[in-house]
């Protein structure tokens, strides 16, 4: 069996969950839209737009589109494979997992977003080997993070913090929307970010989610906000802020204070053995207290929060019916994002570690409505 | 996931050329007795949902059901509170929140009374989105409309090839300010590189870089010290295109540019291509095409091409270890580089 230097207890337990699971190999997925299975398994990025990785007992085999098999893969990863193809990828994948002897049952993780062609292939090319879903088993291992994946997780932190910086000193009456972005996205790609999913809004009472930035130019008294964050060695840490242009209205100091005690309600819940029922259910009582409970529903808000790793929207979604329980080591970020009619949408939310006791904060950006520039 | 300048420009794509595209689509439907067509779209296959409806998912993913009479529309799993975004870049009308895009999808079919439907390249849509379908459509007839994107002919359509050469124009300006600095980091040259571009509008980029003789890779901090080949995948409103050079070296891109483009014509063997430009330019040569995948989806070496396909080359000189690439039209004349 490799030695995989900071990965090996990763795969052990992925090795146990195979055998735990009665599967012979595991092959996980990824393409342009969620590469997180396969970046589990293989921790090196590729851009190859799809790639499968074959984890068997003994080794690990990464399959992608040529010439992304000249890239260094991940220390996890034995051998590259490329091909010019989709379908070629996939015989190839199939061909190596006959020569390993893999079957009758082969882990398929990531395979959410697998597309037929590569699916038929692989099916066509497998024979008798069943291809069994097995994201849940490896998102199951994912939720508690590791010490290489924590290190990722306070680097991307500590970017999304200098981000922010640059967010701020960016908002000025007149500038577009997607300028902001523009100056945000080189600053994190020069600290060393690989990628960053970011959506935003500005406006005031009119303004009810965040979307990709468009060419609306700022105004004096709006409400800008921002989910930053960004990717470091494939994780994500997402901080969530507002600022005012210009001196806020004593609605949006109001509105604000709302989502920051939400805010702080949750993080005061957040513990292990809590659910994320019950860190939504936090959040929510300070916007019921303030008569403002109808805005903590699907009408004006997606979810109270949610989990962080190798995808920015990682399980679990913190929602009042989520009875999914809290463990030490895993990354949330709980943030009472919502419309309000006082100030519009508005967002709050740190990236946060799940510790024995409590919670630790990952971004240290100060927790305020921050003020941009007006002239 | 994208978080540039997504945002429809009538004057830029007019209404009447995208309803003229939806035409085109529906009288292919006719043509083959069908009732309707399902498109699916994600940042990983948006594009015949942009091509028919200017429709980008910045993420998440959705399904366009095109009746062969009357408007598309969407079932998707973006929230609901997206939906004005989503009306205001798109020439979409009816859009509905989705959790099971086979099965809404399905039921928006039903609603239309469609039985004999159209799978749009079936091989580009999620397996799991393909069974629910199979299964909701179980009473009615599932046709696979196999490479519906090579169909249309995306290199012959003129707003196509517009978009796209302002994706170049994109392209070369970045570039231009791309020299690497002494002592600068691959991270440090992206960081310029994407700034510069989605200042430009860029909606969505894909910068890699690395030291000349090698294939560049997405940046980790390394050093570079002196020439650096770099690739560029840049979209401008949906439309892609790839460009590889080697930035800070005195080079000849316009006669490789025209050497690449030589390369390519209608009904030759990939093969061919990259047996020729071994033998006559010692490099080593990949080909990619526009339609399953974004934003490009390479090609076997047994694939044909045909007029119209919209087609990225990238080399690597095996002697000086220089990156180069572009992107081209097929049209009648010959390959059209459009970047």
């Amino acid at each position: 069996m490799q030695q995989t230097g900071r990965y090996a207890e990763r795969l052990g337990r992925l090795r146990r969950m195979l055998a735990e699971q009665g599967l012979d190999a595991l092959l996980c997925y990824g393409n342009q839209f969620r590469k997180d299975y396969l970046r589990y398994v293989n921790p090196a990025p590729t851009p190859s737009p799809y790639g499968f990785c074959l984890l068997t007992p003994d080794d690990a085999t990464l399959f992608v589109e040529a010439p992304w098999d000249r890239l260094p893969p991940g220390e996890t990863v034995g051998e590259v494979i490329g091909a010019r193809s989709p379908a070629e990828v996939a015989r190839a994948v199939a061909t190596r997992a006959r020569q390993r002897g893999v079957g009758p049952r082969l882990g398929l993780a990531g395979g959410e977003v697998l597309e037929s062609e590569l699916y038929e292939a692989l099916r066509g090319a497998l024979g008798p080997t069943e291809l069994v879903p097995a994201s849940s088993a490896v998102m199951d291992l994912r939720y508690v993070k590791d010490a290489a994946e924590l290190e990722a997780i306070r680097r991307a932190a500590a970017i999304a913090d200098q981000g922010w910086k640059t967010f701020v000193a960016t908002c000025r009456p007149g500038v577009p929307q997607y300028e902001i972005t523009a100056r945000c996205e080189g600053v994190v790609r020069e600290l060393g970010a690989e990628d960053n999913f970011m959506i935003m809004s500005s406006g005031t009472t009119d303004v009810y989610g965040m979307t990709p930035p468009s060419s609306r130019r700022l105004e004096r008294g709006d409400n800008v906000l921002t989910e930053f964050t960004p990717q470091v060695d494939g994780y994500y840490a997402q901080l969530c802020r507002s600022l005012t242009v210009g001196p806020p209205s004593a609605e949006q100091k109001r509105s604000f204070d709302i989502y920051r005690r939400a805010a702080d309600a949750a993080i005061a819940m957040i513990r292990p053995g809590v659910t994320a029922a019950d860190i939504a259910r936090a959040e929510n009582a300070v916007f019921e207290a303030e008569g403002y409970g109808e805005y903590c529903t699907a009408k004006y808000t997606r979810v109270r929060g949610h989990g962080m790793g190798l995808h920015f929207d990682e399980e679990p979604m913190i929602w009042d019916d989520v009875d999914f329980p809290i463990r030490a080591g895993m990354v949330l970020i709980p943030h009472p994002n919502t419309y309000l009619p006082l100030s519009g949408y508005m967002v709050f939310g740190d990236a946060i570690l799940v510790t024995e006791t409590g919670c630790e904060l990952l971004t240290k950006t100060e927790r305020i409505l921050f003020e941009a520039g007006d002239s | 996931m994208k978080r540039g300048l997504i945002e429809w420009d009538p004057a830029e794509l007019p209404p009447e050329t995208l309803q003229a595209r939806v035409g085109r689509c529906q009288g292919l439907l006719r043509e083959r007795g069908l009732d309707a067509a399902v498109f699916y779209t994600s940042v990983a296959q948006p594009v015949m949902g942009r091509y028919l409806t200017h429709f980008l998912p910045y993420w998440n993913e959705g399904v366009l059901v095109l009746p062969r009479d009357g408007e598309p529309l969407l079932c998707v799993g973006l929230s609901n509170r997206v939906f004005p975004w989503i009306k205001g870049s798109s020439t979409l009308k009816e859009i509905r929140v989705s959790r099971n895009l086979g099965a809404d999808a399905a039921k928006a079919l039903a609603e239309r009374g469609a039985r004999r439907v159209g799978l749009g390249d079936a091989g580009s849509i999620p397996y799991r989105v393909v069974a629910a379908l199979r299964a909701a459509l179980a009473d009615g007839e599932v046709v696979d409309l196999p490479e519906i994107v090579q169909t249309l002919r995306l290199g012959l359509d003129p707003d196509e090839v517009r978009l796209r050469e302002r994706s170049g124009r994109l392209v070369a300006d970045a570039l231009a300010q791309a020299t690497p600095e002494p002592a600068g980091t691959d991270s440090a040259l992206a960081g310029r590189l994407d700034r510069r571009l989605r200042l430009g509008g860029a909606e969505d980029t894909l910068v890699l870089a690395g030291p000349v003789g090698q294939w560049p890779g997405l940046p980790r901090g390394i050093a570079l010290d002196g020439p650096a080949n770099v690739l560029l995948q840049v979209e401008y409103k949906g439309h892609w295109v790839q460009v590889g050079r080697t930035v800070g070296a005195n080079g000849d891109g316009a006669a490789w540019q025209a050497s690449l483009g030589a390369l390519c014509r209608a009904g030759r063997d990939v093969g061919e291509m990259v047996a020729e430009a071994r033998a006559r330019h010692d490099a080593e040569l990949y080909v990619s095409r526009c339609g399953r995948g974004a934003p490009f989806t390479g090609l076997a070496e047994d694939a044909r091409l045909a007029e119209g396909d919209v087609l990225a080359l990238l080399a690597l000189e095996r002697g000086s270890g220089r990156l180069h690439g572009d992107t081209y039209a097929l049209q009648p004349d010959g390959a059209k580089a459009l970047t």
